[in-house]
């Protein structure tokens, strides 16, 4: 699998969302998180920013801490660009963001971004298509509908193929097992539309879905989820990442 | 005295960094800059934040490069915090800013200037106009002589002093040693209330007035930084 940068993320203490473009690849919130995680989906070919938020929370840690780095995954160049903050577990302080751009060694060949329309910002009936694409995919899991699922997932999967040089047929091998275990679960919770939260990403190309709370779109009953991203592609809504 | 201070390496890129919006360590074009300054006239009673505004220079041919680090007096790990930041000397990246908040190790030093001074959201017209008087007053005190700008520095000279634990009459000699520098080389040139730009810093407690992108108080080699504040309800300068 091919990585081209890396995202590092040590945090306790707050309640944070670390990413890149405004995409939240991880988030933590009354728990330690110290990981690495790939970007490769999210580098676009130009713009690309670190980004995070960060806030406090009430878990009691002793100190409050959030160190951010993207990273070349071998570690053998320089991070381009880091953070790192501290604070006494028991000072209060204002919510606070972070974007810093950075241009990375290489950005993959994902369709997205030469084909999904950037929103300055989103009106309503965008809004709304965006929702109803999410719904489709939520109606598709809460009745178990495998095939249905991969099929609203094509873009995405074949978008996150190119972004890691993966074996197409061994990629979606694998998603068809992890949904046919998610679903088989059962047990996702229904949504209405006006409950779907959306917000913006990679400069308005993405709009990012969620449940109340934040919580992933298609949320199973017994803890995990399957977080949906979509895009305004050639006339249609569709997921993208 | 022990307080924190603000580590800035910068190059290849137009930047400030400093406090609460207080710009302390400017590059205009891209020149190398190291700085490591003490922060105890910059600091709030809360609500201290480290800011940076960075921009590209289209014309640069360094790599640029900025490091802005919050250092802590008595702390065994003393980098509070430090936002690192570096690209190829060709990415042509947006302007962005880093506001990061911190706290101090003990209580910041006492200044009647944030305990007193009004607090702003944004300034309005009359604040303004009120800032750029206070300006305006300092530089005609400039055309009356060393005295006169004492007079008008009296406040700051106070505060300074109490916050850095000096005798006023230091921090007054001090600074009638930079109004004689000043003074020396024909003294401030007179700038129209107009031409006088306002910037609300320190979490809405002083505007910072400059001219043209350059300091209030500006005569060849030697220039004073001028901020100013409404304190019970009259505009002084406080910084």
């Amino acid at each position: 699998m091919l990585r081209i940068l890396d995202l590092a993320v040590r945090a306790s203490g707050v309640r944070a969302e670390a990413g890149v473009n405004d995409a939240p690849l991880e988030c933590v919130s009354g728990r330690t998180l110290d990981g690495r995680f790939a970007v490769n989906h999210w580098l676009m070919p130009e713009g690309n920013r670190l980004t995070a938020f960060v806030a406090p929370d009430d878990s009691g840690a002793p100190s409050r801490v959030f160190r951010l780095r993207v990273v070349d995954p071998d570690e053998a160049l320089p991070a381009p660009c880091s953070m790192r903050w501290k604070l006494p577990g028991s000072e209060k302080f204002e919510p606070f963001r972070v974007s810093l751009p950075f241009r990375p060694p290489s950005v993959p060949p994902c369709r997205l971004w030469g084909e999904a329309r950037a929103f300055e910002s989103l009106d309503d009936l965008a809004a709304s298509g965006a929702r109803r694409a999410g719904l489709d995919v939520l109606d598709a899991c809460l009745r178990g509908d495998v095939a249905r699922t991969m099929d609203l997932l094509e873009y995405r999967a074949s978008d996150m193929i190119a972004a890691y040089a993966e074996d197409g047929t061994k990629h979606r091998a694998r998603l068809r097992k992890a949904l046919e275990s998610l679903l088989g679960k059962g047990g996702a919770a229904p949504l209405r539309e006006d409950e779907v939260l959306v917000r913006t990403a990679a400069g308005g190309r993405v709009v990012l879905l969620a449940g109340p709370d934040g919580v992933p779109l298609v949320s199973f009953a017994g803890g995990g989820g399957i977080p949906i991203a979509v895009s305004f592609v050639q006339g249609r809504w569709v997921v993208s990442r | 005295m022990n307080v924190e201070r603000l580590v800035v390496s910068g190059r290849g890129l137009r930047f400030e960094a400093g406090v609460n919006d207080v710009p302390l360590v400017r590059s205009a074009r891209g020149e190398p800059v190291a700085a490591a300054l003490p922060l105890e006239l910059w600091l709030l009673p809360s609500g201290n934040r480290m800011t940076a505004q960075a921009q590209r220079l289209a014309d640069s041919r360094r790599e640029p490069a900025l490091d802005v680090s919050i250092v802590r007096p008595d702390d065994p790990d003393p980098e509070c915090m430090r936002v690192h930041w570096s690209a190829p000397e060709d990415l042509a990246f947006d302007p962005f800013d880093v506001c990061v908040p911190f706290t101090t190790d003990g209580p910041p030093p006492e200044s009647r200037a944030w305990r007193e001074a009004a607090r702003m959201d944004s300034l309005d017209d009359e604040a303004i106009r009120g800032a750029r008087g206070a300006g305006a007053a300092l530089l005609a005190a400039f055309g009356k002589g060393t005295e006169a700008v004492l007079e008008t520095l009296a406040f700051r000279i106070e505060d300074e002093a109490r916050v850095l634990g000096e005798e006023p009459d230091a921090v007054r000699a001090r600074v009638s040693a930079l109004v004689g520098r000043i003074l020396l080389r024909r003294g401030p040139a007179p700038i129209a209330a107009g031409d006088v730009q306002t910037r609300l810093v320190a979490g809405g407690r002083a505007v910072m007035l400059t001219s043209g992108g350059a300091e209030l108080v500006w005569s060849e080699g030697a220039s004073m930084p001028v901020f100013v504040s409404c304190v019970g309800g009259a505009w002084t300068v406080t910084r």
